[in-house]
């Protein structure tokens, strides 16, 4: 009994200087000073990037809020105004010979029109400034908007009699 | 550019917070990692080396603000590493060499008496298997409670009182028989 009670106290003495143990003095400073001498270049590095980030971040949104930020100019009214529709006589042509020919260049014009419409529209607003003109049409269709869509339907109509005229048979005289 | 600025101050501001609790965190748990790595490395320079490791990780793996308990997850990882440095200063096939310790002469007196038994059952509890000595050690720290001991092993804290209760057994039991070969 005496012998199991001294051998339970010698294991407890060998435990405990497993648990006794002392670092060395300023464990914590070298610690702190170790740490703070491997880490400076990434924490150096991440503070560089932050700020290279913070201005190539402003800068992006400068650049993406300077086209936003300029006045729009002025829309082009004198093309809305000047340009008639295109009259149905011209889409139906009454002679077969003519429906034949007019068949490929048409659909060709219609992708050529259609394609310069996208092109347009990829470059609006179209950087070249309004001629003196065209900026006095301008402001006669914002004035008088309504003697504008006078002019505009009177032209509209002279165009398409004019359109009819052209489209009628050749009248074929009598000796040829 | 006032929202950046706010935002880099906000950035900066976390930084700084982070370093403050990573200092506190040294300060705090560093003597418990470092006699944590030291009962199972035995070594005074190797347990400091992964004391520095384990704040290295901490530090560079972590965001320590985001970790729930501090101290459990350090003593984890300061057991996880001394055990991998441990297993690879040491080539496993060692774990019966207590048992072939080679009887010493008989000291003259209770000093030296007293310092073969000492080495004698370092030597022992280095050669006890490892489930039964990690329990049995970490066990000893006055810092680890028995639940945060099961924590760092991912047993139970039932395993642990067991394992630990086997260990000091089998001590027991292979001392008394080394001191009567010395009789």
């Amino acid at each position: 009994m005496r012998e199991r009670q001294d051998i339970d106290q010698w294991l407890d003495e060998a435990l405990s200087r497993y648990a006794d143990v002392e670092p060395r003095p300023g464990l914590e400073s070298r610690m702190l000073a170790r740490l703070a001498a491997q880490q400076p270049a990434p924490r150096t590095i991440s503070w560089w990037a932050l700020a290279f980030g913070m201005a190539a971040l402003a800068g992006l949104l400068l650049l993406w809020l300077r086209p936003a930020l300029q006045p729009a100019p002025a829309p082009s009214t004198l093309w809305t105004a000047q340009l008639p529709p295109v009259p149905l006589s011209l889409q139906h042509t009454t002679s077969p010979t003519a429906a034949v020919r007019s068949e490929r260049p048409r659909s060709v014009r219609v992708d050529l029109a259609r394609q310069n419409a996208e092109a347009k529209q990829e470059r609006f607003p179209s950087p070249s400034p309004l001629t003196e003109q065209e900026k006095m049409l301008a402001r006669f269709v914002e004035d008088f908007p309504q003697k504008a869509a006078l002019v505009a339907q009177t032209q509209t109509e002279l165009y398409q009699q004019d359109q009819k005229e052209m489209a009628r048979p050749w009248p074929v005289k009598e000796n040829d | 550019m006032s929202a950046d600025l706010v935002v880099a101050e906000k950035a900066i501001a976390a930084m700084q917070e982070e370093e403050n609790l990573f200092e506190a965190a040294i300060r705090t748990h560093a003597r418990m990692v470092y006699r944590i790595a030291h009962s199972v490395l035995r070594d005074a320079a190797e347990a400091e080396d992964v004391t520095q490791e384990v704040f290295l990780r901490t530090l560079r793996q972590k965001n320590i603000s985001r970790i729930r308990d501090q101290k459990a997850w350090m003593a984890r990882v300061a057991w996880r590493l001394a055990v991998e440095r441990h297993r690879k200063a040491r080539p496993s096939g060692l774990a019966g060499e207590a048992d072939q310790v080679p009887s010493r002469e008989r000291a003259a007196d209770e000093i030296l008496w007293q310092q073969e038994r000492a080495a004698f059952l370092e030597q022992l509890i280095e050669a006890l298997p490892d489930p039964l000595r990690h329990p049995l050690v970490l066990w000893t720290l006055e810092e680890l409670s028995p639940r945060e001991v099961a924590a760092v092993l991912d047993i139970s804290e039932a395993a642990v009182r067991s394992r630990a209760f086997r260990a000091r057994q089998i001590l027991r039991e292979r001392l008394t028989a080394w001191m009567e070969r010395r009789r």
